[in-house]
């Protein structure tokens, strides 16, 4: 989907230790989506209020999950590599 | 046409982000910091068509959108931690202009000093905890179903058999729990913060075996290798079990909890909608 995402086997995506030592930065192919989005929809700094635009009123981890279970479904071509 | 919004990755240390020319963000824009006394928050400007509220509900639901901003976000801020200690911010997070960050900056920024302070030099690891399925029912019941000879009455048979795959089943995953709450207590004790995620659903990971425990915890850059060799000594105590380790992370899980003043290593199951609502 992603250039910077080519297509890995699943197994590969697991090892993320084992495979990526003791660098501290990971390239962007070693992380699966859905690690990504338990940090990012339900983790980070949160802003409420008038200064950042309001998503607040919106479930992000639920409608993420939608869209994940969207594509899973529909059997397209998967952008995550699982 | 419509205008430009700034959609804000992370807040660093002042002196922390360098120059960010050659970071690419979200939809190839440009990365760049607005500062305020010491903090830097690191941001992009972003097309308004793409990124107002009624584009972001829709982009949400699309998962090749949501799959380019997450990786773009955190390639951004894995970039910026690299360099220096940050705090990220939930994905697409976005202020109108300048003025709207700077406010923000000026409003939250103790809390925010604070929070840096508390992640520096600390980076956030995954695990993940599986039940084995290699003690599933498997192979040996279908000696017990013996075919060979009839049975005179195959309903008891059957239920018999359920009852085993059952009880095989249950005291698998007895024996999994148990393995993931001392994996939990040993990892825990190594660290200074742990916060709880949902476990993964198989329908999601596409991995079969169920997910019973997905932690991240906060720990020390030095304790790293430490704290691997103790998740893979955990994982070789006990065949009930699979463990998985991630990261090294930025601190996700622990920039929320420390950004709004709640207690260290709190647990949120759904840490979303409490936090909003936790008082300082």
């Amino acid at each position: 989907m992603t250039p910077e995402a080519p297509a890995r086997h699943p197994a590969e995506l697991r090892e993320v230790w084992k495979s990526g030592g003791t660098e501290p930065s990971l390239a962007d192919r070693d992380i699966s989506l859905v690690d990504l989005l338990d940090r990012l929809l339900a983790g980070g700094v949160v802003l409420t209020g008038d200064l950042a635009l309001s998503i607040a009123g919106v479930d992000l981890v639920h409608i993420s999950l939608r869209a994940l279970i969207t594509s899973v479904k529909e059997n397209r071509p998967s952008p995550l590599q699982w | 046409m419509k205008g430009t919004l700034w959609y804000c990755y992370a807040v660093a240390s002042r002196s922390s982000p360098g120059a960010l020319d050659d970071v690419g963000g979200v939809s190839d824009t440009e990365v760049s910091a607005v500062r305020y006394n010491d903090l830097a928050a690191i941001v992009s400007p972003v097309p308004e068509a793409e990124f107002d509220e009624s584009a972001l509900r829709s982009g949400l639901e699309d998962i090749g959108w949501l799959e380019s901003v997450a990786r773009a976000h955190n390639r951004v801020v894995d970039e910026v931690t690299r360099r220096g200690t940050a705090l990220p911010f939930r994905l697409a997070t976005i202020f109108r202009d300048h003025e709207a960050l700077t406010a923000m900056l000026a409003a939250r920024e103790a809390e925010l000093l604070a929070a840096l302070a508390r992640v520096s030099g600390m980076v956030e690891l995954g695990v993940k905890v599986y039940a084995s399925t290699a003690s599933a029912p498997g192979a040996d019941d279908k000696a017990d179903t013996g075919s060979t000879e009839p049975d005179a009455r195959p309903g008891l048979s059957y239920l018999r058999r359920k009852k085993h795959e059952r009880d095989t089943r249950e005291s698998g995953w007895r024996a999994a729990m148990e393995h993931a709450i001392t994996t939990d207590e040993a990892l825990t004790a190594m660290s200074g913060g742990r916060r709880a995620h949902r476990p993964q659903s198989p329908e999601l990971t596409g991995i079969s075996e169920q997910n019973v425990l997905n932690v991240a915890y906060l720990v020390a850059g030095d304790d790293i290798d430490a704290f691997v060799a103790a998740a893979q000594r955990l994982q070789d105590e006990s065949a009930a079990c699979r463990i998985e380790v991630t990261g090294p992370w930025a601190p996700y899980s622990f920039a929320l909890d420390t950004a709004a003043g709640g207690a260290e290593g709190h647990e949120h199951q759904d840490g979303r909608d409490a936090v909003g609502a936790e008082p300082r």
